[in-house]
């Protein structure tokens, strides 16, 4: 079939992990990588363009949300089919994408959900595993949508969805509001499994429960005042 | 204590709230005059301050108005429209931030975007 695949990675500060990421999604023979820069001040915009990236940069930083709807505009301006979202530090299984786009494809679903929780494999650290699983309960009480894992950044959009979705919550908010979006604009949706690699690295960059509870609350505090 | 607080004896306290609510109006007067602010933002900050000056120097005008909401002392009435005009004045900027937040990001957007596409072609 001749669908277009786009990989859009939003990367902050992630050149220690951004070339070989970018490297291993083109053995893989996906060529349209977009890395969205958000303003990192290291290195991470050259590694990723001298690694075959095409690179989409803000000027300033904005967050994870804004940079995957810079990503997906772009990307849906560059006549993308199917828009994969992947995480810059290494975290996820390129060989997965197939698996990940395979119910869009298909026309099961307009946008694919990887779930950690859905399979054996991806050894979740015990703390790490409360604080997802209570994002979990927050988005299920906050949006009334039910899912497995509600923050892993590994989706798939079809080219409609891509269209339909409007990430506002420039910040790490935009995950509930994803959600939030595909249950208002009536998205099919599918929970993929998929195998989350944790490694010191990762979880270094990983949000902390302090950090966790700040969003949360960053979002009650947007719905009480608009 | 409101009712050492009457004409005639002016406590530094008075004189204090008065020095700053004379600033905060010639402030209001000038951002009006550079035309930063309208007529009707001018007028709220003029009555809000006004009104204040009032209620610092006749405490007891705030009686009846206790009465009226069954609040018991005058001061309290004054307190609780504080904390309500206070908190309606942090929901205004909370929602300007938000506006301005998108807005800067909208414009990095497009930048970023249109550089990129240029870039390529």
């Amino acid at each position: 079939m001749g669908n277009k695949v786009f990989i859009v990675i939003p990367a902050f500060n992630e050149e220690a992990t951004i070339g070989s990421v970018v490297q291993n999604l083109r053995k893989k023979g996906y060529s349209s990588i977009v890395v969205v820069d958000d303003g990192s001040s290291d290195d991470t915009l050259s590694v990723a363009k001298n690694n075959g990236a095409r690179v989409v940069a803000h000027r300033l930083n904005r967050g994870q949300g804004a940079a995957l709807q810079t990503g997906m505009d772009y990307a849906v301006l560059e006549g993308a089919d199917i828009i994969v979202t992947f995480d810059a530090d290494g975290q996820h299984d390129p060989s997965e994408i197939k698996e990940m786009i395979s119910p869009i494809l298909k026309g099961e679903a307009e946008v694919s959900l990887g779930s950690r929780f859905l399979s054996k494999q991806s050894n979740v650290p015990f703390f790490k595993k409360l604080v997802l699983k209570g994002g979990v309960l927050f988005t299920y009480l906050t949006t009334g949508m039910l899912l497995s894992d509600t923050h892993n950044g590994f989706r798939a959009f079809s080219r409609k969805a891509a269209r339909e979705l409007r990430i506002t919550q420039d910040r790490m908010e935009h995950a509930s509001e994803i959600i939030e979006q595909i249950r208002i604009k009536h998205l099919k949706h599918k929970e993929v499994p998929v195998t989350i690699r944790y490694t010191e690295y990762s979880r270094k960059k990983g949000q902390s429960p302090l950090e966790a509870a700040r969003i949360a609350f960053r979002i009650l505090l947007r719905k009480i005042m608009t | 204590m409101g009712d050492s607080l009457l004409f005639g004896t002016v406590s530094v306290f008075q004189i204090a709230v008065t020095l700053f609510v004379l600033f905060a109006l010639s402030r209001a007067l000038l951002r009006f005059k550079d035309r930063k602010i309208s007529l009707g933002t001018l007028l709220f900050w003029a009555v809000v301050w006004i009104g204040a000056l009032v209620v610092l120097y006749i405490p007891s005008i705030t009686m009846p108005v206790a009465r009226m909401l069954n609040i018991g002392r005058g001061i309290d009435v004054v307190v609780y429209l504080s904390i309500i005009l206070v908190y309606y004045l942090l929901f205004r900027m909370y929602v300007r931030i938000e506006k301005m937040e998108q807005n800067i990001t909208q414009a990095v957007r497009q930048s970023a975007i249109n550089a990129a596409r240029k870039s390529k072609k």
